[in-house]
């Protein structure tokens, strides 16, 4: 019970530093705006019809502002040593970890939330049933990447060239959110069935499970200095 | 242990580094002279006798990271960590040979440079992701952060491995399938499963010579003056 | 009734080392701190006393030796965490947030009821006025070591860890917190200040720790002439 406050505690306080600065939601929100515009450009409107494109343009720019938000996420623990409080609390490890999991999880919901609409609007997209399971399959593999890339900024943060570091570390554990995101909203779009992407779907499921876990067994190790 | 061992270490790596590479040296004059010409591939087959064993030294390489890493977690002992340094770098060096060969054989016999099927993609990610694993070490000054940093990394990597080949093979394939580890007997014939078993062994030789010289000169900078 | 000796210590280090690296920054430092005592540790810079104060509340893991806080690992034991607190080089604020705001988020870590009565009385104490609901950031360096000072007194610990404490302070703020540290420690509260120079300390009574180059040098007390201990001091850290 200590544990599950704390950790809410955390998210609470990370969402409401966000709300006096901004910085994160900012910067991720804008860097997702500009991204689909640039993609409307980079195409060949004779070649590359918006709708083969718009499936790959909607999932890099997902996992690309992801990482611009979760970039922020350790920058307020560093700054004045606010870790240290953290680390002091009466509270585990685990309960830092999911705190700020949580915080940046809403993070990347909220620019993909701002960024959905968006998507809609500027490729296009016919609405249907077939967007909500979009919609689920972003918030799927953000409950998954995220987990992960709270771990590694908790680390790259006391790193030289912070900033970039992170990308670099997480590009590879994008790839196969990103990969079956693709697949199966190519197919959702394209007005296919629900049942044929339920694999993908189990495929996220299982990603998350096993790298929330992981998150939880090895970000102890992050802070045991 | 002492500096003098660390020494005799490093001694001992070059030594089996350049008998491992005698040996390689001797598979290579087997390959282009004593294994017949593969019907359909022609003579860019026999890069294969180096681009197999690279691959799978490099993939052993990776994964013995992880191992290793797992174990500094539990036990916080620098060797753990020296020997993960070496294996990622020697990893990272056969998996150049192993990126650089698999192009020149694909673009005569597949007809193109590169294909994203699984064992390719899953490869380069690793390998991109073992070049961020030596910035990451690279950037960080206290020697047990580093380590705590680099072995979480590591066990990453190990995880990802599985979700990141399930997720690429919802592609076909079209990359030739292991013909010499597999359940049932090996379907090459003798002169070409002698050669590649060499090679195996002599870059299996490769691995052991680099990692114990690495590990010794990791040693070496990284033990108190004395 | 168990013997007072029999109860283990506040804070208790026993011969703790830790090394950066290769180089060893403290080494085999022993400490026993019991309620209402104060210690002072003092040395150069880069001595290793704000490393002792580290591995002291368990943000260090030491290489040697053991810090147990009522004899418990605060690395481990959340119980021990609770009586810390703790002051390092830094202010462990948030900078886009206001005093307050800060405050109440390190009771609700530490689960504290009556969260907003508990934030203003800490910074009444410390004469944090209308200052307190602007953002960290904005705030000059004195009233943010102020801020810092009330963050670690809200959950009411038991032994006070502190590091510079008086960084920035203006002589009114710096008589308040010496009258501060008076009433904690006649409250039982054991304190450990780690400071580089003690002109403003030397009034208080306790015990004196000179380190330099990660040992302790000697140990004295407050009751000797400042001016003579002075010179003791400059002997051992040459």
């Amino acid at each position: 019970m200590t544990a599950f406050r704390g950790a809410l505690a955390i998210a609470a306080k990370d969402l409401r530093v966000e709300l006096a600065s901004r910085a994160a939601l900012n910067s991720a929100v804008t860097f997702a705006v500009l991204v689909l515009v640039i993609f409307n450009f980079a195409r060949d409107p004779g070649q590359v019809s918006l709708q083969v494109l718009a499936p790959s343009v909607l999932w890099v720019t997902s996992a690309f502002a992801g990482v611009v938000a979760l970039n922020r996420s350790f920058v307020m623990e560093q700054e004045r040593g606010a870790m240290d409080g953290l680390l002091l609390a009466p509270i585990s490890r685990s309960a830092i970890y999911f705190g700020k999991y949580l915080a940046n999880l809403a993070f990347v919901l909220t620019v993909n939330l701002v960024l959905l609409p968006l998507f809609i609007l500027f490729f296009n997209v016919t609405l249907s049933t077939g967007l909500a399971w979009v919609a689920l399959l972003l918030v799927l593999a953000a409950a998954g990447y995220v987990a992960i890339g709270t771990v590694l900024a908790a680390m790259t943060v006391r790193t030289r060239f912070a900033d970039l570091m992170l990308p670099v570390l997480l590009l590879a554990f994008l790839v196969p959110p990103v990969l079956v995101g693709v697949q199966a909203t190519t197919r959702l779009l394209g007005g296919r069935p629900v049942g044929e992407i339920v694999g993908w779907i189990r495929f996220l499921a299982v990603y998350d499970v096993v790298f929330i876990t992981l998150g939880w067994l090895l970000f102890p190790a992050t802070m045991d200095e | 242990m002492t500096p003098s061992q660390h020494d005799t270490l490093i001694r001992r790596g070059l030594w089996l580094t350049a008998v491992a590479l005698v040996g390689l040296g001797g598979v290579f004059v087997q390959a282009l002279l004593r294994t017949p010409v593969e019907r359909w591939q022609g003579p860019a087959q026999k890069i294969l006798y180096v681009h197999a064993p690279a691959a799978t030294m490099s993939l052993m390489a990776f994964a013995l990271v992880g191992v290793a890493s797992m174990g500094y977690l539990f036990l916080r002992d620098s060797r753990l960590d020296a020997f993960a340094e070496a294996s990622a770098e020697v990893g990272l060096a056969f998996g150049a040979v192993m990126l650089t060969t698999g192009p020149l054989w694909a673009r005569p016999v597949w007809g193109t440079w590169w294909q994203w099927e699984p064992r390719l993609t899953l490869t380069l990610l690793l390998v991109l992701l073992f070049v961020g694993y030596r910035t990451m070490r690279t950037a960080i000054e206290d020697p047990e952060d580093r380590a705590r940093f680099s072995a979480v990394i590591g066990i990453m990597a190990l995880v990802l491995v599985p979700f990141v080949h399930l997720s690429v093979y919802l592609f076909r394939t079209i990359h030739p399938q292991p013909v010499v580890f597999k359940p049932s007997a090996p379907s090459l014939p003798w002169e070409m499963l002698r050669t590649f078993i060499g090679s195996m062994v002599a870059f299996l030789a490769l691995y052991v010579g680099f990692v114990t010289t690495r590990y010794g000169l990791g040693r070496r900078s990284g033990a108190a003056p004395s | 009734m168990p013997a007072p000796t029999t109860v283990p210590p506040l804070l208790g280090l026993d011969q703790v080392s830790r090394r950066f690296g290769t180089r060893t920054v403290v080494d085999q430092v022993s400490l026993s701190i019991r309620p209402g005592e104060l210690h002072l540790v003092v040395g150069p810079n880069g001595s290793g006393k704000s490393t002792i104060a580290r591995l002291g509340v368990g943000l260090l893991r030491p290489h040697r030796g053991s810090a147990r806080v009522v004899g418990a690992d605060p690395r481990s034991a959340f119980e021990a965490r609770r009586l810390i607190g703790y002051v390092g080089h830094e202010s462990q604020l948030y900078s886009d947030l206001s005093a307050v705001e800060n405050l109440r988020f390190a009771a609700r870590l530490h689960g504290l009821s009556r969260v907003d009565e508990t934030v203003s009385a800490v910074l009444d104490r410390l004469e944090v006025g209308p200052e307190r609901e602007t953002p960290v950031r904005r705030l000059s360096r004195g009233y943010v070591q102020r801020v810092a000072l009330c963050r670690s007194l809200i959950h009411r610990p038991t032994l006070l860890v502190w590091d510079e404490p008086l960084t920035g302070l203006d002589q009114s703020s710096l008589e308040r917190v010496v009258g501060l540290l008076e009433s904690v420690l006649a409250d039982e509260v054991g304190v450990m200040l780690v400071s580089h120079d003690l002109g403003d300390l030397w009034r208080l009574s306790g015990q004196v720790h000179v380190v330099d180059r990660g040992t302790l040098r000697f140990s004295t007390t407050t009751t000797a002439p400042l001016a003579e201990f002075r010179s003791r001091y400059a002997e051992a850290t040459r």
